[in-house]
């Protein structure tokens, strides 16, 4: 496959009469984006805000960050298969992308004005007592100042995006919200379609060189099946499924195309897509390496068979492909982690040189091992921390994505230490530390 | 909180239906249950079956308790009795 992703850089963003791009600079139209959200009255009110690095703001209730990209040639639609929208194969022809800036997902009770930005505890507003039931809140928070601002946040100019929770039964709600904050993703990435991308990077899988090392990328994402049955649209999807299934196999540009939708422990969809793993061996096909493809491993596996049996079917699949090396990531700990664990020792039995690339337990100061399984097979592993924050969050002085943040939002936050139980603060993928943790 | 239990003298059986979960962190006595959702019992069996089956496990977790182990050691329900087969449906 080859995919062109051009990309219009977003040096500044400030709300305008009119939603367009030009040079380096993104206007948005509040207004537009605010119908676009409401449209179909299933989210009953929202607020649109801009948040930009260095700010002293911290966004709360923060859901998911999505990037906005759109297909301009070659088959499908970017995020393919959810909210209705088609599951056509992805990852050829060009794709535009916004850079430099998310849209970030928050929720809250309502009723929301047109900002959600609240600059000091006086102004907050009390909720409405027929506020919608609480959804679950990932993430926690998200500085965009101090040393809680790290990658990518410190390059991610945000449109954040406050819904507020729609009523009804939770399937139900999670698809309004998801096609609302989609209604803007798509409407930002359009105004790139009919331009020339500053920056045009091509990625041309077509063709393999014997003479290179062969390697495969194996990313474990969670699958909730067993807690939403197979339909539900809860959880990570690849390509609109987010069922426990056998492994599926992707080229490297169709996970670019947004094949993997909504993520799942510390990801997020805009880092299902900007998988630096990903990015970086597509780069180096060619010249340094052959990347065969990426195997996406579903785990939640309900027994100890299904789980070796999975393990080998991915092992098995990378070794099919020719791999000689391979590099794992997993999502999730616990029994997550077993799985991850397993498919390592399966590649590295089939003779397939294997690195984990994962975060560690707490070692409870040389009380506890920092891997929940380790098996002699698993002979390399790339730590991208226990998932701790040892500095504190200063103050702030704005707070973003709640309706009436409560006065602690704006006060210093203590250090996060990375113990089982607190949410992991690190990204499973490498690309540095979320400054966001579960409270 | 096994290994606190043990630790304080008492033996402990741990019903997992991962055991390799409890074995890693060398819990002595590990009893292989059914599946994460169901660990001690099977809805797609009759009543009668299940029951039997539930049974054989907690019996299974009884004798653990009563064996002195040397380390991590697995008691699998299945090998103490070949009556009906787990997934018997």
């Amino acid at each position: 496959m080859r995919l062109e992703l051009g990309t219009f850089p977003v040096d500044e963003v400030s709300f305008g009469s009119e939603t367009r791009w030009h040079d380096g600079r993104l206007e948005i139209d509040r207004q537009e984006l605010l119908d676009l959200v409401l449209q179909g009255g299933d989210i009953p009110s929202a607020s649109i805000d801009l948040v930009r690095p260095g700010e002293s703001v911290r966004i709360v209730k923060m859901q998911n960050l999505y990037e906005p990209k759109v297909k301009v040639a070659g088959p499908g639609m970017f995020y393919p298969g959810v909210c209705g929208r088609p599951a056509t194969a992805v990852g050829q022809g060009r794709t535009h992308r916004l850079g430099q800036i998310a849209v970030a997902l928050c929720t809250d009770a309502g009723p929301l004005g047109p900002s959600a930005r609240q600059r000091s505890k006086q102004t907050a507003q009390k909720p409405s007592a027929s506020a919608g039931v609480p959804r679950e809140n990932r993430g926690g928070f998200l500085d965009m100042s101090g040393p809680g601002n790290i990658p990518p946040y410190d390059e991610l100019n945000l449109v954040c995006v406050t819904l507020e929770n729609p009523r009804g039964e939770e399937e139900d709600c999670h698809l309004a919200v998801q096609a609302a904050v989609l209604r803007i993703v798509d409407r930002l990435a359009q105004i790139t379609s009919e331009l020339e991308p500053p920056e045009l990077e091509v990625f041309d899988l077509t063709s393999t060189d014997p003479a290179l090392p062969s390697f495969v990328f194996i990313t474990h994402l969670a699958s909730n099946e067993w807690q939403v049955g197979p339909r539900s649209q809860r959880g990570t999807a690849v390509y609109g499924q987010t069922r426990l299934s056998a492994p599926w196999l992707l080229y490297p540009t169709e996970m670019m195309d947004g094949a993997l939708f909504m993520g799942s422990g510390r990801s997020t969809c805009w880092h299902l897509s900007n998988n630096p793993t990903v990015v970086n061996l597509a780069r180096r096909h060619g010249e340094s390496c052959n990347f065969l493809g990426c195997i996406v491993q579903r785990t939640n596996w309900t027994t100890q068979g299904e789980k070796d049996m999975a393990a080998e079917r991915a092992a098995l699949l990378a070794k099919s492909l020719g791999a000689q090396g391979a590099i794992v990531t997993t999502d999730f700990r616990g029994q997550r982690f077993l799985e991850t664990a397993l498919t390592v020792r399966a590649c590295e039995r089939e003779g397939i040189e294997t690195v984990l690339l994962t975060g560690e337990e707490d070692n409870e100061e040389g009380a506890a091992p920092p891997l929940l399984v380790s098996f002699p097979e698993i002979r390399s592993v790339v730590s991208t921390g226990t998932g701790g924050f040892e500095q504190s969050f200063p103050a702030v002085e704005e707070v973003v994505g709640a309706n009436c943040p409560e006065d602690h939002w704006f006060e210093e936050k203590p250090p996060v230490h990375g113990r089982y139980g607190v949410s992991y603060i690190t990204d499973y993928y490498g690309s540095g530390y979320h400054s966001c943790e579960d409270y | 909180m096994s290994k606190e239990l043990a630790r304080a003298g008492i033996n402990v059986a741990v019903v997992s239906a991962i055991p390799m979960i409890p074995l890693s962190v060398e819990v002595s006595r590990v009893v292989r249950g059914v599946r994460v959702e169901h660990v001690c019992g099977d809805p797609n069996l009759n009543e009668e079956n299940d029951r039997r089956l539930m049974r054989r496990i907690v019996e299974t977790a009884l004798q653990a308790l009563q064996t002195e182990v040397a380390g991590p050691t697995l008691f699998d329900p299945d090998a103490s009795s070949a009556e009906e087969g787990i997934h018997a449906s």
